[in-house]
């Protein structure tokens, strides 16, 4: 098993950092961990019951809590619950003389990271303390990487865009400021052509954004601004937004919904993007005087969104590649319509990293379904 | 009256300063330009400008702003009126705008490049009329 006691090295590294809060009611136990934990150089403070401990942990923002279950008062597994709620990222672990699998399981339910049955060694104490500790400065550390890593990525995608946009910009402005006759007079036949050339460049700006916009859903980003949203009235706003789109080709836009859906789990502004997305190609791959239709059903873990349009169809061949990057349909009927290739991988993205599905189905010449799951909110309260 | 005012532009990208300058002499306004954010500073204090277009990021990222706060931190040239203008937009990571950041970026007004030749026009014509209030 190794050396139980830490090396005079390891005790200054950790010793340097760690703050260890005792909770128990029991002076003796208090005590006995104050003397064991203080050889090994950790900074001990002890509290003799729940309210009294979560005020200590306000106040000195321990490493790691070693938690009573049995105390008069507030309980150990309440006061487990409201360590997490001070601070996620703080060790708890319960001891305990009434070690039963069950508690070992509600505790571990609130986040505990381990459990000490009573009575325990000085070794004991030492090993759990000790695995806690390292566990609190992995976590500590992951937290850092993971933030320096999203700065890196903001500056990245700061300079990139400068770098890329900044020529596209001033071409755009030159063309302008031709076709505005600030150099002089245009023919028509010139007139065209620059504008043509503009309508390059535009696509190409629609493509870095829509690059960057996949660049910047990585799972991890938008899950951390998750909470219990309305589809309702990010659909009924998606809607209104693309209305004058629709309306350039006497598209009809529906949507079926009840009033009183449950909330799904997620992030409103990315929902918005995807459904923009799914929504746009409905309208973008459909005929004149078309229709298509949103519609949403509740199941029983999820929500079911539906969008269904009157539009050309995807081939059973094409079906295969329409979630790829960069893909697009090419065919005599989507020769007109531009678009970077990107939207459906975006939608799919902003919908799998809230743990829903996406599936598509389509028949050549008559339309195509897009069905998105979404999961509802939990009814565990935050 | 605003016809004869002196515009300053300042942004690193040759050919885009080429583009507006067209635009702005076509209104008949003086334009000078500076290229960097230190002959910059220079041409201001020689010229003393009515207006200047300031673009955001030239050598550094936070060139634009960097000038912006000192020139706005200036007891005579904070009278300046300054409508930045950049290329790279929200979407793309630019998140301050003199709406929401107010203290941080206290230019007059922004746009994003490429800008309508009619809006930049009309957005120079109201910061010029603000200062001769």
């Amino acid at each position: 098993m190794g050396d139980v006691y830490t090396t005079s090295e390891e005790r200054q590294k950790i010793s340097e950092k760690a703050t260890i809060l005792v909770i128990d009611d029991e002076q003796a136990m208090r005590d006995s961990c104050y003397q064991v934990l203080t050889k090994d150089g950790y900074r001990i403070e002890t509290a003799d019951d729940g309210d009294s401990g979560l005020q200590k942990i306000s106040q000195i923002k321990p490493d790691l809590v070693l938690v009573d279950l049995k105390m008069p008062g507030m309980s150990g597994m309440e006061l487990l619950e409201k360590v997490v709620d001070i601070d996620p990222n703080i060790i708890s672990v319960v001891i305990t003389g009434y070690a039963t699998v069950e508690s070992a399981v509600e505790a571990m339910k609130r986040d505990a990271y381990d459990f000490l049955p009573k009575p325990f060694t000085p070794d004991q104490l030492r090993i759990v303390t000790k695995r806690g500790l390292e566990r609190r400065r992995l976590a500590l550390e992951s937290a850092r990487l993971r933030r320096e890593k999203e700065t890196m990525r903001e500056n990245f995608v700061t300079l990139v865009s400068h770098q890329l946009r900044s020529p596209l910009a001033s071409v755009k402005q030159y063309f302008g400021v031709i076709l505005e006759g600030f150099v002089g007079e245009v023919a028509s036949k010139q007139k065209e052509m620059i504008e043509r050339a503009g309508k390059y460049v535009d696509d190409l700006l629609q493509l870095i954004d829509d690059w960057l916009d996949m660049s910047r859903i990585e799972a991890g980003n938008i899950t951390e601004k998750f909470e219990a949203v309305a589809l309702a009235p990010i659909l009924s706003e998606t809607l209104e937004l693309l209305q004058p789109l629709a309306e350039t080709k006497r598209i009809t836009l529906e949507l079926n919904l009840r009033d009183d859906l449950p909330a799904i789990e997620g992030d409103e502004d990315t929902l918005k993007q995807a459904f923009t997305n799914l929504v746009s190609n409905g309208i973008n791959y459909n005929r004149e005087g078309g229709t298509v239709i949103v519609s949403v059903r509740e199941e029983v873990n999820d929500l079911v969104v539906e969008i269904s349009d009157t539009g050309i169809g995807i081939s059973e061949d094409d079906l295969h590649f329409v979630f790829d990057e960069f893909f697009s349909v090419r065919s005599e009927e989507t020769r007109g319509i531009s678009g970077s290739g990107l939207g459906l991988p975006i939608a799919k993205r902003i919908i799998e990293a809230h743990n829903g599905l996406i599936k598509i189905a389509s028949e050549l010449g008559k339309g195509t379904t897009l069905s998105i799951l979404l999961p509802k909110a939990n009814q565990k309260d935050k | 009256m605003t016809n004869k005012a002196k515009i300053l532009l300042i942004d690193d990208d040759l050919g885009y300063v080429k583009s507006i300058t067209a635009i702005l002499e076509s209104k008949e306004y003086i334009v000078e330009t500076a290229y960097d954010r230190k002959s910059a500073i220079e041409k201001i204090e020689k010229i003393k400008p009515d207006l200047i277009l300031l673009d955001i990021m030239m050598d550094r990222l936070d060139d634009g702003f960097t000038l912006c706060y000192r020139l706005k931190h200036d007891s005579e040239l904070k009278k300046i009126p300054i409508l930045t203008i950049s290329a790279v937009t929200e979407k793309t990571g630019f998140k301050f705008s003199p709406a929401t950041d107010g203290e941080y970026f206290e230019a007059d007004d922004h746009m994003e490049k490429p800008v309508k030749t009619s809006d930049l026009l009309e957005r120079i014509e109201k910061l010029l009329k603000k200062v001769i209030k």
